[in-house]
């Protein structure tokens, strides 16, 4: 086992993993992250090659949007909480 | 400008911090801040940033008040519900502080009309909802050489970032390019706890005053993610990438993009 800093928490992994085996033990899909390794970004094409090592620190840094569209969230709520009426 | 005895009255706490005093308050009263979104970042922001005494605060959104909004959108009331969101902001604005000049835009900023309206000012708030327009504020910030706060905001986690184009890493030395359509949600579908909101909105108000008055670090360079479950914050640093496509040495990106 190998310990490494993911977001900031230690955590144990195999030894010999790479970052798209991370994302993928995580269920992470690669689109929706930026991954960086010691403070630097690395490329989506590299995560194959880039294998983790003792004491690396790992950022998944999510994309965020914002929040103001509404009705798509008003019928998932309703989805949600078995609500017999919808909008359409 | 000479302070009048309210603004002495009003700003006294302020006034009384170090670095601040009667010149961070011209500082403030003189600044001029464009906030793009009246939604949910956007809101405590303009609060805080009026209350400070924030001179001119420009406001673009297209949207109206509906009662969905009103869980994590401070700035609007339930009376407002239908009505124009920037018109809302202002009245709320205006009711905290009526010496605050408010100028609205209701109107979506496109790569058309965006440097005509940010051109006006000292520092632009990205508040908004959805990916195009971040791209879109960020290219248009860097490519006018205006400082842009950042706010991101995702179920019980926000991040926010203060770039100051050219000197350190904009949105795209973070995420070179816009997700795939679909599958990041946009908080309409990931839903989004209004006071998460309140805290990433708040600290975008920070980072502008502290710009304002030159005071502190700001959060350039560096992703502020705070994560409300754990009630943690972390900065991920960013250097500034040489190969970013818009602010790097080679830019592919010279002109505004509509996604």
């Amino acid at each position: 086992m190998v310990n490494i800093y993911l977001n900031g928490k230690k955590k144990d992994i195999e030894e010999g993993m790479n970052i798209s085996d991370l994302l993928f033990v995580n269920r992470i899909r690669p689109e929706v992250v930026v991954v960086e390794v010691n403070e630097k970004i690395i490329e989506r094409n590299k995560y194959k090659d880039t294998i983790l090592i003792a004491d690396d620190k790992v950022e998944f840094v999510y994309y965020m949007g914002g929040g103001e569209r509404e009705l798509g969230l008003v019928k998932h709520v309703l989805e949600f909480i078995g609500n017999k009426y919808t909008f359409d | 400008m000479e302070l009048r005895e309210d603004q002495l009255e009003r700003y006294s706490r302020q006034m009384f911090l170090p670095n601040i005093g009667g010149e961070g308050q011209k500082k403030i009263l003189n600044a001029k801040v464009l906030i793009i979104g009246a939604g949910g970042l956007g809101s405590p922001c303009a609060l805080y940033l009026a209350s400070a005494g924030v001179g001119g605060i420009g406001l673009v959104d297209s949207d109206v008040v509906e009662l969905s909004n009103l869980q994590r959108q401070i700035v609007h009331s339930t009376e407002a519900v239908g009505k124009s969101k920037v018109e809302s902001a202002k009245k709320t604005i205006n009711g905290i502080n009526p010496d605050v000049e408010v100028v609205l835009y209701n109107f979506r900023v496109t790569s058309q009309n965006i440097l005509n309206v940010i051109k006006n000012y000292d520092i632009v708030v990205d508040g908004s909802d959805n990916f195009p327009t971040k791209y879109l504020v960020n290219d248009a910030c860097v490519l006018a050489n205006k400082p842009l706060s950042h706010g991101g905001m995702s179920k019980f986690d926000g991040q926010l970032t203060t770039i100051l184009p050219r000197q350190s890493a904009c949105y795209r030395c973070f995420f070179p390019e816009p997700p795939p359509p679909g599958l990041v949600p946009d908080s309409q579908e990931a839903g989004i706890l209004g006071a998460v909101a309140g805290v990433i909105g708040t600290l975008q108000a920070n980072e502008v005053l502290k710009f304002i008055l030159g005071v502190g670090n700001l959060l350039a360079g560096k992703l502020l993610v705070f994560n409300s479950l754990d009630a943690n914050f972390r900065q991920v640093k960013v250097p500034k990438d040489p190969n970013c496509p818009l602010c790097g040495d080679n830019p592919s990106i010279t002109e505004l993009i509509d996604y």
